[in-house]
């Protein structure tokens, strides 16, 4: 069953492609690498889908449905949760609230302006399971901004993770993290993956990661597709070999 | 001791109403009329300091808040609680029109936004003189359906405290409740709230809503204290004014900014009487208190406590 359809995506700047004519399919469960060379498009890409960037071109279907024009506000109620390259959380707020709102994102609690605290409590105990799988509950006090960059960085993965998606994008989840962080971040999200029906499109840098977590990998460079496919017959692509894995194979 | 515990709040606000029965006449007066500014200044603070949006223009709901109050007390003799829930709740209908266009933008453009139609609000009252009475406003708006002893001094002064303890709790409770969490989110992080699957716009006209019901019964309780209102009630240095206080006391601590309306209007009543040059006087405090201690008198109190940006 395809989760995600996405038909002929296209951004430009000006003249400028960043993102042109990709297309992309995503079954439920599946789990996606989406790896190129710094510039590739591949967050352009990702803020397309999520519905954080405008398309110039292009369809996305969610489920059969189309969502091309939604924002992003939508998506996530629809069930797409993501982790930014840059950082995004709210760093007046504790770590633990920060996971909270994830937890209670889609509950029509949200809506109440009183009271609640109970059913927050609920959502806030959840949170803590959270922040203990990434190592974080001694920090779960702690004012988000305050952190240790690292620890933002597997924060920022913990709130799309909390919102137990059907669609979970992460672009670089591990980009800054220490080895020891992203080993802890791999493995949660093994353990997610096995244990979740969600689908995940991942961009990752770290090549060993990528191999670790996606089955398939899409190839993007200068915004165009180059290849897609299971994860040993990308690796051992010829042209993706020139334009990018260098000397991997 | 923790300034923000609710019960300790409480325990002052019911201190305050004591105090208005022991005090010298004018003095209750005097502290009649803070106690108002307090709660016009809570209201602002769910705007400033829990949203970050910085308005300068809550003249506007407090204006037509005592207004639409004196109307209803002038024109049916509406019981007087009946007619400051009204006005609130009318001010409340007004800022769904005026917050869906200001919360399209922030920062300076939404400062300038709620200052033009706190501008309009002013314009308005002081042309259409059927209604409004134009520049000389309507006088003797009577205290109506109170009975002899809370249509008095002291009575009222204890009405205003009600309405203040009231609108504390409800504000401490939004802050608190789910909801009131969304909006903190937005305020930290929009790109964040959105990716939760929240609408950052439609989250801030929550808020603005609340805000002018609570700054509309403020305007509307100052309505029959003074027994009077003018269009200087619309005044741009009436929302200066008020967003001096919310900043002097701590903005986004709830209790803070109501600190700060008692601080600044015991000085302006204190320095007045010693000098002609007070509001210099009083410029200069402000320019110290936003260079030494930036998270206003709230953060100054508690600066010994761990930093928390939430009430
Ligand atoms: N807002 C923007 N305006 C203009 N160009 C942009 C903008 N955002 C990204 N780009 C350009 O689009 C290209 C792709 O960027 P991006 O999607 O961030 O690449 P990647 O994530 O693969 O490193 C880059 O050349 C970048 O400079
Ligand atoms: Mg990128």
């Amino acid at each position: 069953m395809t989760l995600l359809q996405c038909r002929g995506l296209s951004r430009a700047w000006g003249a400028f492609r960043a993102v042109s004519d990709v297309d992309l399919d995503l079954a439920e469960r599946e789990i996606c690498a989406v790896i190129g060379p710094n510039g590739a498009g591949k967050t352009t890409l990702f803020a397309m889908i999520a519905g954080n960037l405008r398309k110039s071109a292009g369809t996305v279907r969610l489920d059969g449905e189309d969502v091309t024009g939604l924002p992003a506000p939508a998506l996530a109620r629809r069930g797409v949760a993501r982790s930014f390259q840059i950082t995004a959380i709210c760093p007046g707020l504790s770590a633990v609230e920060n996971v909270r709102l994830g937890v209670q994102a889609r509950d029509p609690l949200r809506w109440r302006p009183f009271g609640g605290a109970a059913r927050m409590r609920t959502g806030e105990a959840r949170a803590m399971e959270w922040l203990d799988r990434l190592g974080l509950a001694g920090r779960a006090k702690e004012l988000a901004g305050e952190l240790a960059h690292g620890d933002q960085r597997l924060l920022e993965v913990a709130v799309a993770l909390a919102q137990e998606p059907r669609l979970l994008i992460l672009d670089e989840p591990t980009q800054g993290m220490s080895l020891e962080e992203t080993r802890r971040t791999v493995e949660l999200l093994r353990q997610v993956m096995a244990e979740s029906a969600t689908a995940v499109l991942l961009v990752e840098h770290d090549l060993e990661v990528v191999f670790a977590l996606a089955p398939r990998i899409v190839v993007l460079h200068r915004g165009r597709k180059i290849a897609d496919g299971p994860a040993e017959a990308v690796r051992a692509d010829e042209a993706v070999q020139q334009a990018y894995l260098g000397g991997l194979g | 001791m923790n300034l923000s515990d609710p019960r300790l709040v409480l325990a002052f606000i019911a201190a305050a109403g004591a105090l208005g029965l022991v005090l010298p006449a004018h003095a209750t007066t005097l502290l009649t009329e803070a106690l108002i500014l307090c709660l016009f200044a809570l209201s602002l603070d769910l705007l400033v300091g829990h949203a970050r949006l910085t308005s300068f223009g809550h003249a506007g709901p407090w204006g037509f808040g005592a207004y639409v109050a004196a109307g209803m007390l002038l024109a049916w003799q509406v019981p007087l609680p009946v007619a400051v829930l009204a006005a609130g709740a009318l001010t409340a209908l007004l800022a769904i029109p005026v917050g869906w266009l200001c919360v399209r933008t922030g920062g300076v453009a939404f400062a300038m936004l709620s200052l033009a139609f706190a501008q309009l609000g002013y314009a308005v009252v002081f042309k259409w003189n059927a209604v409004t009475g134009g520049s000389d406003g309507l006088p003797g708006v009577p205290r109506a359906g109170l009975g002899e002893f809370l249509a008095g001094r002291e009575g009222y002064h204890l009405l205003v405290v009600a309405f203040l303890g009231a609108a504390y709790l409800l504000a401490w409770g939004f802050v608190r409740s789910p909801l009131g969490r969304v909006v903190a989110a937005v305020r930290e992080n929009e790109q964040r709230a959105e990716a939760l699957g929240h609408d950052p716009r439609r989250i801030r006209l929550v808020v603005f809503v609340l805000s002018y019901f609570l700054a509309g019964v403020a305007g509307a309780l100052y309505a029959g204290f003074a027994r009077y209102v003018s269009p200087e009630l619309f005044f741009w240095t009436v929302s200066g004014h008020v967003l001096v206080m919310v900043v002097l006391g701590g903005a986004g601590t709830l209790v803070g900014p109501m600190l700060g309306a008692l601080a600044l209007f015991y000085m302006e009543h204190q320095l007045s009487a010693l000098t002609e040059s007070w509001g210099l006087a009083l410029g200069l405090l402000f320019i110290l208190v936003v260079i030494f201690a930036p998270r206003g008198l709230m953060g100054w109190l508690q600066a010994w406590r761990p930093r928390r940006r939430d009430a």
